[in-house]
């Protein structure tokens, strides 16, 4: 029954891609076809016919991919629960193995240091890579071609290389941390338990009671009241309205 | 027995879940307009829903408040952007990314997709680290372009035309599938074709990635992840019972670090995993659940619980009464332009679609003290162009209309007729170009109205020398296919 279900869960997840892999597949075709060398200007590139001959072709497929969605649902519910076991992650279980001792040794506070010098040298590279894009995005000649396409893949194509630089910089700082991590773990578990100490959870991510973080929310909120009273008061509530009561054509990919 | 009744207690559909519907009921109210294929016009779209909800769904009875932010960002040339401002820092205070969690109708969409029994990826290092991109999305798109293309007054809502799915399939999808709009099919192009696309690959990812619109590309989240430590109502951890145990944060399928930071959605599944029971959901100082609290909670409890929902349904069907009864109709009177200079088929009915003679109708001219009469304009082709300041495309395809007006204005009548719906000063817009085209105030929403009452802009007509109507149709024009149109409706153009 396992082996079954894992199947099915497999062919279902082919299935998935195929379904909404070829109706956006369809959609090129159709754009590719509609705006070729032999049509003119008031050539419309989709038309309602076109459109629903191809979504008719993919019927078949669709409807199979229902019943196998539907049988799937049924064998998964009938399947006995093995809940798989959820992994700790690295920061969680060194912090347990570190819960126990009083004091750190020499490999440990090694393996520390070496954590932060990773995280300073992640953080220069990811500045690094912020400046030209900032220079880029701050530089109001580049959006000032009325051809937004133009401008929009200038963009792209200045943008990615620094983004996917950072993005590459932190995880490789993520992956060297957590190699680190199991370093300490592994050192930590070899040596004898030293006395256990209490362990000091990490603060939440929530502010909690604070007298001066209640004030500060206070304020935010009048502040936000205020803005609202303001924003009526100088049209911006009549703006959302009209804007929201016409159909925004490039918005929803009309145009 | 006890299993069998164990798993279809698994396939009730849990409390959150029903907050979801709920959710996306009240903000998809208008039912009708799935029926009819119109959007919902009324006073409520003046406010915005906390979650991702777009406003050109035929359903949607309110505004999206990333949609309404670009365009109020878009026009802060004009005017500081409070409303919106306002309403998010309300939103992110009061509930945070708890919207993310309960309130957000594209989240409960990625929940569901994500239910699909396939293989799944789970969460990891690089999951964790893509999160952020969420961020630049938002900087780059939802803030840095609009207020740049602000500068110029051209208002260019680059989230929503570029990236978001919710428009995509909200909008776009639920309109073209409506018979009534087969029109509309003619608006589609590479816009439709790259953000088709997109959707695909976005719904896909979220059948084996939790939520993964949610995670790396919604700026929604990212503007709420930013009240996290703020934000009244969420999951919170007591520190004195937490033994950080690390429980929570495995079982969590979001890419948080510890319970209630800023990639908490608060969906509270953490709840029933942590072994010291020391999460709980809370507003404030109100504890609103809790594993502490026995699930069959005695009287006052449940009557509270039980009076919330009474008062949920009935403001429920309050919204759906309201945004789906019938209004009443504003007929226009349909006059035929004047034909006594020019011989033309009386028989032709008077009416906005191709083919029929174009009703009459006199509007005032900036700049001028001459209104525009389209009468007079028999005998010569004539171009009317509906549009707005506050339309991005309107305001992209002016030039073409303007460069044939220069060409050909003394054997073409062109007028540029802006929408009732006024929020700009048109005087000021227009001053900041060189346009020789005339343009002319729609004052009452009548013109439009006459020609078809759209809720799209741009619209473009285009009437040839007799009076009739050979094109009538939404969607942005380009130089060649205006000129096409012209030549389709006998005027001379001359060379460029």
């Amino acid at each position: 029954m396992r082996v079954f279900s894992r199947l099915l869960a497999w062919l279902t997840a082919v299935w998935t891609a195929a379904v909404l892999f070829l109706p956006a597949w369809q959609c090129v075709q159709i754009y590719r076809a509609g705006s070729d060398a032999g049509s003119t200007p008031l050539t419309d590139i989709f038309t309602r016919d076109a459109v629903f001959q191809k979504l008719e072709s993919l019927a078949p497929l669709f409807y199979g991919y229902v019943l196998l969605v539907i049988i799937a649902f049924a064998v998964q519910a009938l399947s006995p629960d093995h809940p798989r076991p959820v992994p700790l992650t690295a920061e969680n279980r060194l912090r347990l193995v570190n819960a126990q001792r009083k004091d750190l040794p020499q490999e440990a506070l090694k393996e520390e240091k070496q954590r932060r010098v990773i995280c300073a040298a992640a953080g220069a590279a990811i500045f690094a890579c912020s400046v030209p894009a900032c220079a880029y995005l701050l530089n109001r000649l580049h959006f000032t071609d009325p051809d937004l396409e133009q401008v929009m893949g200038q963009m792209v194509l200045h943008l990615m290389p620094p983004v996917v630089c950072a993005f590459a910089a932190a995880f490789l700082a993520s992956l060297l941390r957590k190699r680190s991590m199991e370093r300490e773990c592994a050192i930590l578990r070899d040596l004898p338990a030293g006395t256990a100490v209490p362990v000091l959870p990490e603060k939440t991510g929530h502010a909690g009671q604070s007298p001066l973080v209640s004030i500060f929310r206070i304020t935010l909120l009048l502040m936000g009241v205020l803005f609202i009273v303001l924003g009526v008061m100088n049209g911006g509530m009549r703006d959302v309205l009209v804007k929201a009561i016409q159909i925004c054509t490039e918005c929803i990919g009309l145009g | 027995m006890a299993d069998i009744s164990g798993r279809i207690r698994k396939l009730l559909p849990t409390r959150r879940r029903l907050i979801q519907l709920y959710a996306a009921l009240l903000y998809n109210a208008h039912l009708r307009g799935f029926i009819s294929g119109n959007i919902y016009t009324g006073p409520a779209k003046a406010l915005c829903v906390p979650g991702l909800n777009c406003y050109s769904c035929p359903g949607a009875t309110g505004a999206c408040p990333l949609g309404a932010l670009q365009n109020a960002l878009a026009s802060s040339g004009n005017r500081f952007p409070f409303y919106v401002f306002g309403i998010l820092l309300l939103y992110g205070l009061i509930l945070g990314r708890t919207v993310c969690g309960f309130l957000c109708p594209f989240g409960l969409i990625q929940e569901l997709l994500h239910k699909i029994p396939t293989p799944k990826i789970r969460k990891n290092r690089f999951t964790r680290i893509l999160s952020w991109f969420k961020y630049v999305i938002l900087a780059v798109f939802v803030f840095c372009i609009p207020l740049w293309y602000a500068v110029k007054s051209l208002p260019l809502p680059a989230f929503c035309k570029y990236i978001c799915p919710a428009g995509t399939l909200e909008g776009a999808v639920a309109l073209l599938a409506n018979p009534a709009n087969a029109d509309t099919f003619s608006m589609l192009g590479l816009l439709f074709t790259r953000k088709f696309v997109l959707l695909m690959l976005i719904l896909l990812l979220c059948v084996f990635l939790y939520r993964a619109f949610c995670r790396f590309l919604c700026p929604l989240g990212a503007i709420y992840s930013l009240f996290s430590r703020l934000a009244l109502t969420g999951v919170r951890v007591e520190p004195a019972r937490c033994t950080d145990c690390g429980r929570c944060v495995s079982h969590c399928q979001m890419d948080i670090r510890r319970v209630g930071d800023h990639e908490c959605i608060h969906c509270g599944e953490c709840l029933d995993v942590c072994p010291e029971k020391a999460i709980s959901f809370k507003a404030g100082r109100i504890t609103l659940h809790s594993p502490e609290i026995p699930q069959a909670a005695p009287g006052r409890k449940r009557h509270v619980e039980a009076a919330v929902w009474i008062c949920a349904i009935v403001l429920l069907a309050a919204s759906l009464w309201l945004v789906n009864r019938d209004k009443p109709g504003s007929g226009t009177d349909l006059t035929a332009a004047d034909m006594s200079t020019v011989s033309v088929d009386e028989s032709i009915p008077v009416g906005w679609e191709k083919g029929m003679r174009a009703p009459d109708f006199t509007v005032p001219v900036y700049g001028s003290d001459t209104p525009f009469t389209l009468s007079s304009c028999l005998g010569q082709c004539t171009v009317i162009n509906f549009w707005a300041t506050w339309c991005g495309p309107c305001c992209e395809e002016l030039p073409y209309f303007d460069d044939i007006y220069r060409r050909a204005g003394d054997r073409i009548s062109i007028i540029a007729v802006h929408s009732s719906l006024v929020t700009d000063d048109v005087g000021a817009f227009l001053a900041r170009y060189d346009f020789a085209l005339p343009f002319a105030l729609d004052t009452d929403g009548s013109v439009i109205a006459s020609f078809g009452g759209s809720t799209m802009l741009p619209q473009t007509v285009v009437v040839d020398a007799s009076g009739v109507i050979v094109y009538n149709a939404v969607g942005s024009m380009s130089a060649e296919k205006l000129e096409a149109l012209l030549t389709e409706a006998g005027a001379e153009l001359p060379a460029e």
